[in-house]
């Protein structure tokens, strides 16, 4: 479900990131409240557990095996807020160590992963258990009903981000430009996939882990009531803040036209009333340098303008290169020169 | 499980090995990490909106040059590269290519169907074929992918994670974030060793066959036993944190400082970025 670089477009990932920072904002100023200073360690291993769950590669009955999020578990044992935290840590480390999962799809990842997930099997669970034993059977079907839906339900907001790319960012002639599934396809395809096979793994072993804990360690199914709640903290407008933002941003995403941050000076022009003098400049030299990547008095016929192309971007290319190189050598140099006088 | 031992081990073995490389003398180790951040940010943004095939190519190849200048051995970044993430993409965009998923001018026409034919809220068209549509798409990402694994490979394999965690605390991200990633990332090592000496011992008393169900069991029994421990550990951990005088802030040494070359290279990642954007608006591929 780590979704890569390459497949959202800037702007969904701008939006997803948007998203999740009043989350993220919220879950540190929680559980802060909540656990006090304990939580840096607390959150270190909860992030590091939830790194090394995913590695876990669970048996399943046709031989192979997937594996699972852990974040049902982590949500169930030390709430929703904290586990938001844990996960997203993890995937820090995961998408700058190991590439899984891209960097600017971060924020997109962390919502489905961090955020749906977590949310959808706590409260899940927690309205299954309510008023039950530590040892009732009714814990560990709960934990197998929130971990299978929890995971089910981030797939399909993955699926839903995809699907909307070849919607919101096409060509003219209908080319989409990032994932090129649409919402007919990349729901579905995702939403059976999980809940086929990494929904039911995620939710056997959230359950079977509870089933463990009830007999050989039951505190840990109790730290999250343990933890006396703080009202000194108040969310509401935050949420509300939240609520204008995701209401508008689809609004900016259908607009027609240029892409966000794509406008050339005329259509800003149209847009602002007016084209802001630095860009105007800007846009100047970089014809008076670049000459449409042509090269002047060369763009006669169609054939002499293609070389002209060509030409100016493999002069770019070497030049580029060459920098690149230039940078690399004067670099090394004083790195040894440094070497040398210590 | 013995697959999960030997992702256990190779995880650890990646991490050495790019400790080794981010040691080296290249360009981009030699450069300031923040700066190092910042333009790898721009070049994956840049390369987000460039949606011509050609440009995203020759965008990938100043890439893998970057990696020579910064003494990172090619053949291992490029198994990496592309052999993980875009092979992935590929068998992803390979539907795609035809025309019941994305329907458009045929390039190549396979069979004909008697009549459309509608699966669910799927429409299946008469002409199956190969669009142009569907093979730009493929191709540009495909490439694109490319270009993005590419560089944050690179920004990670030249820049110590410590290094890295300091930058991106200087950049904006709270210190808090930061010292849970950077402890995260010591326990993750203590967590991965532990979890393989359970499994080695589980494995060397087991004699004969097991059943699905029973390594499931054996499975989620661990994972617990690893919550617990985790657990256990962090109250630990933050006795011996408090007993040191730990008052809830965390506290960088290294100062990094920028020098006139981190600017320069600054301003020329920032000409790259035009360079390759204005090629994408001109040079239109029909």
């Amino acid at each position: 479900m780590h979704i890569p670089d390459g497949y959202l477009s800037p702007q969904t990932c701008a939006v997803m990131g948007a998203v999740m920072l009043p989350v993220w904002w919220t879950s540190v100023k929680k559980v802060q409240t909540t656990i006090n200073k304990k939580y840096v360690p607390l959150m270190a291993l909860g992030a590091a557990f939830s790194f090394v769950i995913m590695m876990y590669n669970v048996p399943i009955p046709d031989g192979t095996t997937a594996h699972a999020v852990g974040g049902s578990l982590l949500a169930i044992i030390f709430g929703p807020w904290a586990a938001t935290l844990c996960i997203t840590i993890a995937l820090a480390i995961q998408a700058l160590l190991f590439g899984d999962g891209g960097i600017l799809a971060f924020g997109a990842n962390c919502f489905n992963m961090a955020f749906v997930l977590p949310f959808t099997s706590y409260y899940i669970y927690k309205i299954l258990t309510t008023n039950s034993e530590i040892t009732s059977a009714r814990r560990y079907v709960a934990g197998f009903i929130g971990g299978y839906i929890g995971i089910v339900l981030a797939a399909i907001c993955a699926g839903i981000e995809l699907g909307l790319q070849p919607l919101l960012f096409h060509t003219a002639a209908g080319v989409p430009l990032y994932c090129p599934y649409p919402l007919n396809l990349a729901v579905p395809a995702m939403a059976f996939a999980h809940l086929t096979v990494a929904g039911p793994v995620e939710g056997v072993i959230t359950a079977l882990a509870i089933k463990y804990l009830q007999v050989s360690n039951p505190e840990m199914l109790n730290i999250e009531k343990i933890k006396a709640p703080s009202k000194a903290f108040s969310y509401a407008k935050l949420w509300i803040g939240m609520a204008i933002v995701a209401i508008l941003t689809p609004l900016g995403l259908l607009a027609s036209g240029s892409a966000w941050g794509e406008w050339g000076a005329d259509e800003l022009k149209e847009k602002l009333g007016f084209v802001p003098e630095g860009l105007e400049k800007m846009s100047d030299k970089w014809h008076a340098l670049m000459q449409d990547y042509g090269i002047p008095g060369f763009d006669q016929s169609f054939f002499q303008s293609a070389i002209g192309y060509i030409v100016a971007a493999v002069v770019g290319i070497i030049l580029i290169s060459l920098i690149t190189y230039l940078f690399g050598k004067i670099l090394k140099g004083k790195d040894e020169e440094a070497h040398e006088t210590k | 499980m013995e697959k999960t031992i030997n992702e256990l081990n190779n995880v650890m073995k990646e991490e050495f090995i790019a400790g080794k490389i981010a040691s080296r003398h290249g360009l981009l180790q030699s450069l300031d990490p923040r700066i190092n951040i910042i333009s790898t940010l721009l070049l994956i943004i840049t390369a987000n909106f460039i949606h011509q095939p050609v440009i995203l190519l020759f965008f990938n190849i100043w890439v893998i040059w970057l990696a020579k200048v910064s003494l990172v051995p090619i053949k291992s970044f490029l198994k990496r590269v592309w052999l993980i993430v875009p092979l992935f993409t590929v068998i992803m965009v390979i539907p795609s290519i035809f025309s019941p998923f994305l329907p458009g001018e045929p390039l190549l026409v396979l069979f004909y169907l008697p009549h459309p034919v509608q699966f669910l809220f799927w429409q299946i068209p008469q002409v199956i074929s190969i669009t142009k549509q569907g093979i730009f798409a493929a191709i540009v990402l495909v490439l694109r992918v490319g270009i993005c694994v590419s560089l944050s490979l690179l920004l990670t394999l030249t820049t110590k994670w410590s290094l890295l965690l300091k930058a991106l605390s200087k950049i904006g991200i709270p210190p808090i974030f930061i010292s849970i990633l950077e402890m995260a990332h010591r326990y993750i090592y203590l967590l991965l060793q532990t979890t393989v000496d359970m499994f080695i011992a589980k494995k060397s008393r087991t004699v004969g066959r097991t059943t699905t169900g029973e390594q499931r069991q054996f499975l989620s029994n661990s994972m617990s036993i690893l919550l617990g421990k985790s657990y256990f550990m962090s109250n630990e951990v933050y006795s011996a944190m408090t007993s040191r005088g730990y008052n809830g802030k965390a506290l960088v040494l290294t100062e990094f400082k920028v020098k006139l070359f981190d600017w320069l290279w600054l301003i020329f990642i920032i000409i790259v970025c035009l360079f390759f954007i204005g090629g994408d608006r001109l040079f239109v591929w029909k």
